[in-house]
C-alpha cells in the first residue's frame, strides 16, 4: 500500500515517527522525476528530494548571489557533507532550519518564504 | 406594514418619531429592536421588494483612483450595492465573526488607528448580533467548534491564529419581510428616496427629510430622530448633498474621507504536510448544534502580539485546499516547483513530505487615508441629487503589512515543520497548458513579473466614510453614533467604523445597530 506521495505504509509510519528520511534513505521517500519523463506533467508525483534541492538551490543562488560568501549564513554546515549526501545535511540542520523560523532569520526565494538555513544547504548542493 | 411612496399624495408630509433611511441588515436591525421597545418606526426604502433597474441606477457614480475588480476588467462599485428592501444582503456570502480588541486597539506608529468605543462596549452587542444573525452561538473560536465536529487548526500559537466564521442564512429582505409586513410599530415606505436633510436655522436639527419618487413625487418627513443606514457609499452622500455648506456634519471637511476596503485576493500559496482532508476546517463545513445546522469556516490570522509587535495592519487568510500530488497545482513558470517545495520539506522537517498545496486567499485591513473618499460630482441622478464620486486610494503600508503578514504565516508554517508558504504578490498569471480544473483554478506563477506594485483587488466592505470618533476634528459620528454638531442626526452601518478591522464587517454593524437602537430608546423615553 502506498499513500499519495509514493511511500509505503511502513515508511511513512517510520518517517512520521520522527525515525528520520535519513535512516530510510531519503531517495526513497518520493518518486523520481524520471517517472515523468516529460518533466512537466502537472499532475506528476513528487519529485526526488536531491534534485528538488538543487532546482532550490539554483534559485537561491540567483535571488542571493552572496550568500554562500556569508560565515554566519554557511557556519556549521560542511561542504563536503553537502557534497556526499545533501539531503542528509539537510535533514542534520532541522532544529537550526526551525529556528530561524521561529527568529525570523528568513530570505525570499522567488517569493517563498525559507529559513536562511535551508537556503545555504540548497546553495552549497546547486553549486557542487 | 409595507406602503409605496408613489401612492402618497404630492407634497404630502409625514409625521415619524424616528425615521431610518435604509432598509438593509442596520436599518432593518434598528427598526426591529425600537419597535421591540414600543417605538413607532419610519422606514424609507428607496427600492421595492425585488430588483429594479431603474432604482439601482440612482447609485451609479463615477470611479477615480484604484480600480475595483481585476486590474484588467474592473467593474463599478455599485455593482456591489443593491438597492431594494433588504439592501445588500440580498447577495451577500453571510460571513460573520466578531472584530478582535486588537482591531479597535491604538497601535503605535499607525496614524488614526483604534477606536475610542471601548471593546467591551461593543462585544456585549454581540450576542443580540448573532440572534438578528440567525447564527447558534456566539462563540467563534476553534476550541468551541472542535466540539463539534469542525476539524483541527493548522496553526493556532503567538504568531497566527485560527478563528472560525460562521455563515449567515438571514437575507435580510425575505428573513424579516413578514415580520415587518405584520408589524404595528413599523412602517417601511417603498420606492421612497432620501434626497436631502433640511435643518433648522443653527444648523444642529433636521427638521425635515425631503423624499422624492422616480415618478416624480415628493413628500416630507418631519423627524423626531434621523438614521442614516444607507451603507459607506450613501450615507456619506446625502450627508454632503443636504445644504448649501458642505454637507451636513462636515465643519472639518471630514465626511466620505478614509474610505477603507478589505483588500480580498490571491497573493499567496503553501504546501503543508497534512492531507488535504486533514485541513477540512478550512472549507466550509454543515454541522448541527442543537439541533440545528451551521455552516463554520475557519481562517488564520495574525496572532495579536504579532499586530502590536510589528505595528501591521490586520491580515487575514483563508485556504483552499488541494492534494498536492492532483492536476490542479499551480504551475511555476520558473525555478523549483510546489512539489519541489514539497519534497524538501520532507527532509528539513519531522513532519514528513508536503501532502497538500493551499492558496492563501488574503483578507486585509486598508490603512485610513484621508485621500480615500466619496464626494460630490456636479452631475445629478434622475431624481435631481448630485451624484457621488469614489476616489479609492492605497498606501505603501497596505501592501507592506500584506507582505509582511504572508511572511508571518510562512514563518509559522516553517517553525512547526508543516510547510512552506511562497508569496505570489501580482505574480499569478493564466496557466497556459489548459490543465487546472480543480480548486486552485487555472493560474500559474510567474517570477518574473513585478510585484512591487501587486493589485489589491476589493472585497465588497464599504467602511469609515463617516467614522466614528469622541473628537469632532476627528470623526464625523460620535460614540452614540450621533453626528457632531447635531442633536437629531444618527448614522449606522460600517460607515461609522473608525477602523476596517480585519473581520467582514455585517456582525459587527449589526452590533452597532442594536446598540444605537438601545441608545434611541433612552432618548425617547
Amino acid at each position: 500500500m502506498t499513500d499519495d506521495a509514493g511511500l509505503t505504509r511502513r515508511q511513512a509510519l517510520a518517517l512520521l515517527a520522527g525515525g528520520g528520511v535519513a535512516a530510510l534513505g531519503v531517495g526513497a521517500l518520493v518518486r523520481s522525476r524520471d517517472d515523468d519523463p516529460t518533466g512537466d506533467d502537472p499532475a506528476a508525483p513528487p519529485v526526488d528530494a536531491a534534485d528538488a534541492l538543487v532546482a532550490l538551490g539554483a534559485a537561491v543562488l540567483a535571488a542571493h548571489p552572496t550568500l554562500l560568501a556569508d560565515p554566519v549564513a554557511i557556519d556549521g554546515i560542511d561542504p563536503a557533507e553537502v557534497q556526499a549526501d545533501p539531503v542528509a545535511a539537510l535533514v542534520a540542520a532541522r532544529d537550526r532550519i526551525e529556528a530561524d523560523y521561529a527568529d525570523g532569520t528568513v530570505l525570499d526565494v522567488q517569493g517563498w518564504v525559507l529559513s536562511r538555513t535551508e537556503c545555504a544547504v540548497a546553495a552549497l548542493a546547486a553549486r557542487t | 406594514m409595507f406602503r409605496d411612496a408613489r401612492s402618497l399624495a404630492d407634497g404630502e408630509r409625514l409625521r415619524a418619531p424616528v425615521c431610518v433611511i435604509g432598509a438593509g441588515a442596520a436599518g432593518i436591525t434598528l427598526a426591529r429592536d425600537l419597535a421591540d421597545r414600543g417605538h413607532d418606526v419610519l422606514v424609507l426604502e428607496s427600492g421595492g421588494l425585488e430588483y429594479e433597474d431603474e432604482v439601482q441606477a440612482l447609485h451609479e457614480m463615477e470611479m477615480t483612483g484604484r480600480p475595483f475588480g481585476p486590474a484588467d476588467d474592473p467593474y463599478p462599485v455599485t455593482t456591489t450595492r443593491l438597492r431594494y428592501f433588504g439592501g445588500t444582503t440580498n447577495h451577500w456570502a453571510g460571513y460573520c465573526r466578531p472584530l478582535r480588541p486588537v482591531d479597535l486597539e491604538t497601535r503605535p506608529g499607525l496614524a488614526r488607528s483604534g477606536w475610542d468605543l471601548p471593546y467591551d462596549e461593543l462585544a456585549r452587542w454581540y450576542p443580540r448580533a448573532t440572534e438578528v444573525l440567525g447564527l447558534p452561538s456566539d462563540r467563534f473560536d476553534p476550541e468551541h467548534w472542535a466540539e463539534h465536529g469542525h476539524g483541527p487548526p493548522l496553526l493556532h500559537d503567538d504568531l497566527v491564529e485560527t478563528v472560525v466564521f460562521q455563515l449567515s442564512p438571514v437575507n435580510f429582505g425575505t428573513w424579516y419581510r413578514d415580520e415587518l409586513d405584520r408589524s404595528e410599530r413599523v412602517t417601511v415606505l417603498l420606492h421612497a428616496n432620501a434626497t436631502a436633510l433640511r435643518t433648522d436655522e443653527s444648523g444642529q436639527r433636521v427638521t425635515e427629510v425631503e423624499v422624492r419618487t422616480l415618478e416624480g413625487g415628493r413628500a416630507v418627513v418631519e423627524p423626531g430622530l434621523v438614521v442614516l443606514a444607507m451603507g459607506g457609499l450613501e450615507n456619506p452622500r446625502l450627508l454632503l448633498a443636504s445644504n448649501e455648506r458642505g454637507g451636513i456634519g462636515n465643519d472639518h471637511d471630514l465626511v466620505g474621507r478614509y474610505f477603507c476596503e478589505h483588500f480580498q485576493h490571491t497573493l499567496g500559496f503553501a504546501v503543508v504536510a497534512r492531507p488535504p482532508e486533514a485541513l477540512r476546517a478550512y472549507h466550509r463545513q454543515t454541522l448541527a448544534v442543537d439541533g440545528a445546522d451551521v455552516t463554520v469556516q475557519s481562517a488564520l490570522v495574525l496572532s495579536d502580539d504579532v499586530v502590536r509587535r510589528e505595528g501591521l495592519l490586520g491580515l487575514e487568510v483563508q485556504l483552499a485546499v488541494a492534494d498536492l500530488a492532483g492536476d490542479d497545482v499551480p504551475a511555476t513558470l520558473d525555478g523549483p516547483t510546489m512539489r519541489d517545495l514539497g519534497a524538501v520539506l520532507g527532509a528539513a522537517s519531522r513532519e514528513g513530505p508536503a501532502r497538500a498545496v493551499v492558496l492563501c486567499q488574503v483578507f486585509a485591513e486598508q490603512e485610513l487615508n484621508p485621500d480615500s473618499r466619496v464626494h460630490l460630482t456636479d452631475e445629478v441622478d434622475a431624481l435631481g441629487m448630485r451624484k457621488a464620486a469614489l476616489h479609492w486610494a492605497h498606501t505603501d503600508l497596505d501592501r507592506r503589512s500584506i507582505e509582511a503578514g504572508l511572511a508571518v504565516v510562512g514563518r509559522a508554517l516553517g517553525r512547526r515543520g508543516l510547510g512552506r508558504l511562497q508569496r505570489t504578490l501580482g505574480n499569478l498569471v493564466p496557466r497556459e497548458d489548459g490543465a487546472g480544473e480543480g480548486p486552485l483554478g487555472r493560474i500559474a506563477i510567474d517570477p518574473a513579473r513585478a510585484t512591487a506594485d501587486f493589485h489589491l483587488a476589493h472585497g465588497n466592505h464599504h467602511m469609515c466614510t463617516t467614522r466614528m470618533a469622541a473628537d469632532p476634528t476627528q470623526g464625523v459620528v460620535d460614540l452614540d453614533l450621533r453626528v457632531h454638531g447635531t442633536t437629531n442626526l444618527y448614522v449606522a452601518g460600517s460607515s461609522t467604523f473608525a477602523t476596517p478591522g480585519v473581520a467582514a464587517p455585517t456582525i459587527t454593524l449589526v452590533a452597532l445597530a442594536a446598540r444605537l437602537a438601545e441608545h434611541l430608546h433612552r432618548e425617547l423615553s
